[in-house]
């Protein structure tokens, strides 16, 4: 029973996923699930899922990226803006693009010992600048025939974006969970003196987590490119909140050391199938903020009780870990 | 971060500090190098200290010193006043979020607070009430929010920063179905007075209040022992737990403050416009977060205060009007804030010894 | 713990796989292609952002109009997010309305979104921000006016005022805006025109916002001792400019606008701004509704149905106060 229950706590993404998905075939059926919608919800999801999965990353590894929404944006612009080197160079650039501020963030946190919210904060702001600046604050159209295919096309039903999403998501799957480097992530986030006296190179972890991080919001500007086959300067501005929301309802902790990408997909999943559901239903948008809003804070409300709980047998170490995020250097004020 | 032992004994016989960035090049690294060189003597010794400990005043100093030099109208009364009534409000809002950042939490919620608090007033104006109790009832809304935050942290020990996420999120669907999205504005022509009107007809009161409000909560936090108690609940609230304060309370207290302060500011700003809108506030939470470590307060908790919170904010306030003056493109705004910020953040990383 | 967990998402997918399976094959599009009048008009409105004074009047409009068609009206909000609206009107399309009506954040995003509807059968009207021409086939018909005439009727309005000659100064609304772009283009088109010799000394964002135009103006008057006229993109910034311009205390600076708010029409009454471009919010709205009931009964409606820009001055002001919202 306490198994259960405990593993229960541990699936939060996927009973928030069921719960959702159930709700809204009750309440609308055909019209929800008709393979229409589920394509459309897929499509939506799909674009934002890489961001997502860098995000739950970063998470893992103890950090955080709030300049997830002006990376998207800047390498979403690029991707447009230099098709007339050709598609292929676009994307290429828009990637490194992410990954030369996922650089940037990592070093600002190792290097110089920055704090990742603070960090990522002002690069946010940089970025932001840069993206107005290329933009030359208009959207720019797409040029390439057929670029809209990865964004907007479709193989059969299925959304192309979201078998680029899945193939993603496995792959990160298989390297969080099967490769040493992989779980490397986990020990950093968890206990970052342990992991360092383990052995683990604290900061080349925190750093290759802030690369991904860039590089797959860089993924996330390159789908919406191709979906709205344009570049603005106004995309990603609620980003960065609306990726951390949907990685912590997937199960990652802000303190680190816990998380899933599928827990993410399924948590942006949700956070999707929660909009269209309430937009097909017509319900207010003041409705549909509030809602979005209650979930939010009860998945972090049940979470931290069932973690804080009797019901969890990982209490003890878990909370031993967690007095090591209390406990700080006493600092002479 | 260098160690007597790390530099080349090269610098450390040559006693010009001229010649120093000589020998390295007018580099950056140079330059920090040289600010955080082995004191030569005591009197060197308390200015890198002070350097080290108060970039954020050096930065101020620097600003006002550029912007005087490229701006012949900068460093004038009309446009230094003219700075703080501008940032008065962002400024109430940072001396709030600040002590809680003691504490080591975040309140993300403040942005939207602001906001309810201004619609809630005007709205209870226009149903009748009365100029002063409106200004009660906005202030009772920042309580609440205060209230809920605060409550839910301290009973489910859910992490602040997500909580007050969902909050604010909660706040702006409140406050945007109360104003169904429109502007609202003030039956009251005397309520335009507290945002815009001036004490002694010189400074605006918004200025005296903030200024005011930072002064009193330097003094509570250096010396009361419920301001004391902030710093010990940041660093290790298990610590002040054992130490006999009572922590729940306290925290609770705190988001009410911060949240209070919000609400003040959000009075402040739909008085001086005579109206107001549910997104009046947006920005405001990141914007108050980076006043507040600007101006040294550690995000750690622990170290901080309400003096260093309004030079950051002021930081932010010359910054926005010098780039005004100088007619910056916004993309040069934002590129430039970001980029001072972060440079602020990492020279003071870089020069504090007692760091993570 | 690892078998509970497998246990849980086991019963997770089947469940899916088997409601989905059950309810896909009833799953047919709610309202399909008839057009009895006697079923309900149905609207689905995808703003691009509600959270502003015109969009209220334009609501209004469309919400008083609804019953004399008998129209069901859904709104949509995506707060100025072209990734936001494209979704929302991906919504509607799985709405199947008889009429989507979209306010373009992005005239080039909206594209693609734009054509899918268009080919699963939907008529599309654009109000206020028209698509890119690229995308016009895919749409019925434009309603409302056009930000680029707006921003053209102040700069003829500026002119007039300062008689072909002096300085200005711009408060903009979101930089990369589809109306902060095309008004200031407008302007800029009406000096064209004019012949006149108005030089725009400075554009700064106010981010459609009173406070922040109050301070930005500020710091505007401080660094120019010589200003003339001063352009804001909407009336709130208008009005806060002007808020700064009277707590400086500097005189013979005139402000313009663009919205025609009460508030706006009420102070160019008093003699403090000098004129705005009054958006009939509310026609286009009203207008909008009958230009869909004309759709769903297969009638012909014109390409561009344009609510004409009262450039409302104080001599004027009179007559248009009460179309002011």
């Amino acid at each position: 029973m306490i198994a259960l229950a405990r593993a229960l706590g541990r699936q939060t993404a996927v009973i928030v996923f069921m719960g959702i998905f159930l709700l809204f075939t009750v309440l609308q059926g055909s019209m929800f699930t008709s393979a229409i919608n589920l394509s459309n919800i897929s499509r939506q999801v799909a674009i934002d899922a890489p961001h997502v999965m860098g995000q739950v990353i970063v998470l893992i590894s103890g950090g955080i990226d709030i300049s997830v929404g002006s990376v998207m944006a800047m390498s979403s612009a690029l991707t447009i803006g230099l098709q007339e080197y050709g598609a292929v160079w676009a994307v290429a650039a828009a990637l490194a693009f992410g990954a030369a501020v996922g650089a940037v963030n990592g070093l600002l946190v190792t290097k110089g010992k920055i704090v990742p919210f603070i960090a990522t904060l002002g690069t946010m702001g940089v970025v932001r600048g840069m993206v107005l600046a290329y933009t030359e604050q208009r959207s720019i159209p797409g040029t390439i025939e057929n670029f809209g295919f990865w964004g907007g096309g479709s193989l059969g039903m299925v959304p192309v974006p979201l078998v680029i999403s899945l193939a993603i998501m496995i792959a990160l799957w298989w390297f969080l969970r099967y490769t040493v480097t992989g779980r490397g992530f986990f020990a950093v986030g968890g206990d970052k003196e342990t992991a360092y006296l383990a052995g683990v190179s604290v900061a080349r972890f925190q750093f290759t987590a802030f690369v991904l991080s860039g590089t797959l919001a860089a993924v996330s500007g390159v789908l919406l490119a191709s979906r709205l086959d344009s570049a603005n300067a106004q995309i990603g501005v609620d980003t960065p909140l609306l990726s951390i929301a949907a990685a912590i309802i997937g199960g990652a902790s802000i303190l680190g050391g816990r998380g899933g990408v599928i827990g993410g997909f399924l948590g942006i999943t949700s956070l999707g199938m929660l909009s269209t559901g309430m937009n097909l239903m017509g319900v207010n948008t003041y409705y549909q903020i509030a809602t979005r809003a209650t979930v939010l804070i009860v998945v972090v409300v049940v979470d931290a009780l069932i973690v804080n709980s009797k019901l969890s047998a990982a209490r003890l170490p878990l909370e031993r870990k967690m007095d090591e995020h209390l406990r700080k250097e006493v600092v002479i004020v | 971060m260098l160690r007597t032992s790390e530099l080349p004994e090269r610098d450390v016989l040559e006693a010009d500090p001229r010649s120093t960035v000589a020998t390295r090049g007018l580099s950056l690294s140079g330059l920090i190098s040289w600010i955080a060189r082995p004191a030569q003597t005591p009197r060197s010794a308390k200015t890198v200290r002070f350097v080290r400990k108060n970039t954020s005043i050096v930065l101020l100093v620097v600003l006002l010193i550029a912007g005087a030099s490229v701006s012949p109208v900068f460093f004038t009364v009309d446009n230094l006043f003219n700075i703080l009534w501008a940032v008065s409000v962002l400024g109430i809002v940072a001396l709030g979020q600040c002590i809680l950042i003691i504490t080591c939490k975040f309140d993300m919620s403040v942005a939207f607070t602001v906001g309810l608090s201004g619609v809630a007033t005007i709205t209870a104006q226009n149903a009748g009430v009365g100029l002063l109790p409106s200004f009660g009832i906005g202030i009772l809304t920042g309580v609440a929010i205060g209230l809920l935050n605060g409550v839910i942290v301290v009973t489910t020990k859910a992490n602040p920063f997500l909580v007050t996420l969902g909050s604010s999120w909660l706040v702006y669907s409140i406050a945007l179905a109360i104003t169904n999205s429109k502007t609202i504005g003030s039956p009251y022509e005397s309520f335009g007075t507290l945002g815009r009107g001036r004490l002694f007809g010189i400074v605006h009161y918004s200025v005296v209040i903030f200024l005011v409000l930072a002064v009193a909560l330097e003094i509570v936090l250096r010396h009361t022992a419920f301001g004391r108690s902030l710093f010990v609940i940041g660093i290790n609230q298990r610590v002040a737990h054992l130490s006999g304060t009572r922590v729940n309370r306290t925290v609770i207290l705190t988001f009410v403050a911060c949240a209070t302060a919000a609400a003040m500011a959000g009075l402040i700003v739909s008085s001086r416009n005579g109206s107001t809108v549910a997104n009046v506030g947006i920005g405001m939470d990141f914007e108050s977060i980076i006043a507040v470590v600007l101006g040294g307060t550690s995000l750690f908790g622990g170290r901080g205060g309400a003096l260093r919170t309004v030079v950051g904010v002021l930081v932010l306030g010359v910054l926005n009007n010098l780039m005004v003056l100088l007619n910056f493109p916004i993309e040069a705004q934002q590129i430039a804030k970001g980029s001072i910020f972060l440079l602020i953040v990492w020279m003071d990383s870089f020069l504090r010894e007692d760091k993570r | 713990m690892y078998r509970g967990k497998r246990h849980v998402t086991l019963i997770a997918v089947v469940a899916l796989v088997t409601l989905a399976g059950c309810t896909a094959k009833t799953g047919d599009q709610a309202g399909s292609a008839s057009t009895e009048a006697a079923t309900p008009l149905e609207l689905c409105v995808v703003h691009n952002n509600a959270d502003h004074p015109s969009i209220t009047a334009l609501v209004k409009g469309m919400n008083e109009e609804a019953p004399h068609f008998d129209a069901n009206i859904v709104y949509f909000d995506p707060a100025n997010d072209p990734q936001k609206q494209v979704s929302m009107i991906e919504d509607c399309v799985a709405r199947q309305p008889d009429v989507l009506v979209v306010n373009a954040v992005d005239p080039v995003a909206v594209v693609p979104a734009i054509k899918r509807a268009f080919e699963s059968g939907i008529r599309v009207l654009m109000v206020n921000a028209d698509i890119a021409p690229e995308g016009r086939q895919y749409t019925e018909g434009f309603i409302g006016s056009k930000s680029f005439d707006q921003g053209y009727a102040v700069g003829l309005m500026i002119a007039e005022a300062l008689n072909n000659k002096g300085n200005m100064v711009i408060v903009a609304g979101n930089p990369g805006q589809t109306d902060t772009v095309n008004r200031t283009e407008g302007l800029k088109a009406a000096f064209a025109d004019s012949d006149a010799d108005i030089t725009i000394l400075a554009e700064q964002t106010g981010q459609w916002s009173r406070d922040k135009a109050l301070t930005v103006m500020t710091d505007l008057l401080t660094r120019f001792p010589d200003i003339d006229a001063v352009f804001g993109h909407d009336d709130p910034m208008a009005l806060g400019a002007l808020e700064a311009i009277n707590a400086s205390g500097r005189e013979g600076i005139k402000v313009f606008g663009v919205n025609g708010n009460t508030d706006a029409c009420q102070s160019i009454k008093d003699g403090e701004m000098a004129g705005t471009a009054l958006q009939l919010s509310e026609l286009v709205g009203v207008s909008t509704v009958r230009a869909a009931f004309d759709l769903k009964q297969g009638r012909l409606i014109p390409r561009e149905i344009l609510a004409p820009t009262a450039p409302v001055t104080p001599e004027n002001v009179a007559e248009w106060q009460d179309q002011c919202w």
